[in-house]
């Protein structure tokens, strides 16, 4: 007898936090496009801060590449849960790839803080810096990837476990 | 059967939060001993000083300071709520089965002590701006919200997926 698994109401949270990830990616392009626009400006205006400001841009982009990538895996393990059982290896391999792009997303950050230190971007009554997005490692970085490889491997066991479980009786 | 899972990896993330609860247990210590000293002893920060807070002179230790102090001991106490739940859920794996209700409660409960955190840091790094000269510099970072995000969707499929598993063994 084929097992079949009723779908799932819509789930009002896993849809806000759809849009969440999806308002923080335009918000990154946007600010790439706000880096583009002022090292465009540059170039013309000042050479040497235009050069600097390129490689700056090369990092800015491949880290909007890596949130995108994330917030797509982070999509799919939401779509799983309407298409039935999301504790399988599939998702468990999603979790370990979301853990790898939150470390390479960390390195890329260090990258550019070394390279660029924080993005001014305003200037109000001295308070300056605030709206850094190149602000280097931070502690939330590594604790989301080390939580993610652990739910990985609690994912890959739990459903090893279950197979195991299955296949015995 | 329930049997015992040894996984390098889990065994080494259990380490892990036993480690981070112990340092974040002296990291209350240290700073409630601190906070306390600036409060009522602050003579003794005076001459070669303990941790920099304030601009130097114990007289004008400023109360935004002191509150960050306070807010960083406060965080303290959630994080290592927040170790103390990953831990728990890395045993569950050695009883048997992580897909319960329970763990999506606690993945549920470390995404909010993950944005309460973050909160506390909007905070103390709104506070900070009011310092003179901020020897301790906070920085705000979006990541915790990607970690409170992360959490809160894993817990609902968590949720989800035990549910349906419960419904699943209902029928069979």
């Amino acid at each position: 007898m084929p097992i079949t698994v009723k779908p799932l109401p819509r789930d009002i949270l896993l849809l806000v936090c759809r849009v969440i990830l999806y308002a923080v990616l335009v918000v990154f392009g946007l600010v790439l496009l706000l880096v583009a626009g002022i090292s465009l400006y540059g170039a013309f205006a000042n050479p040497d801060l235009a050069a600097r400001m390129a490689g700056m841009n090369v990092l800015s982009l491949l880290m909007v590449g890596v949130a995108f990538r994330f917030v797509q895996l982070l999509g799919r393990i939401i779509d799983s849960v309407a298409e039935g059982d999301p504790f399988n290896l599939v998702n468990s391999g999603r979790l370990q790839q979301l853990a790898w792009l939150t470390l390479a997303f960390q390195m890329l950050a260090l990258a550019a803080h070394a390279r660029g230190g924080d993005f001014r971007i305003l200037h109000i009554n001295g308070v300056e810096g605030l709206f850094s997005t190149g602000g280097g490692i931070s502690f939330g970085g590594f604790l989301l990837a080390l939580v993610l490889f652990i739910l990985a491997r609690v994912f890959r066991k739990g459903t090893e476990m279950r197979e195991e479980l299955e296949g015995t009786v | 059967m329930v049997q015992i899972v040894k996984d390098p990896l889990l065994t080494a993330a259990t380490v892990a939060t036993v480690l981070a609860r112990i340092a974040l247990v002296i990291g209350m210590i240290g700073l409630g001993a601190t906070l306390t000293a600036a409060v009522f002893r602050p003579d003794l920060l005076a001459s070669g000083p303990l941790i920099g807070i304030g601009s130097g002179k114990q007289d004008d230790i400023p109360a935004a300071a002191l509150a960050i102090v306070a807010l960083t001991i406060a965080a303290f106490a959630l994080l290592y709520d927040f170790a103390a739940r990953l831990a728990k859920i890395i045993a569950t794996v050695g009883h048997g089965d992580p897909f319960t209700l329970a763990n999506g409660a606690r993945l549920n409960r470390m995404a909010w002590l993950a944005m309460s955190v973050l909160g506390i840091n909007i905070a103390q790094t709104l506070m900070s701006m009011y310092l003179p000269s901020n020897g301790m510099d906070t920085h705000m970072s979006l990541t915790g919200l990607a970690v409170g995000l992360v959490l809160f969707i894993l817990a609902r499929v968590f949720r989800h997926g035990a549910a349906m598993r419960e419904e699943l063994e209902g029928t069979v």
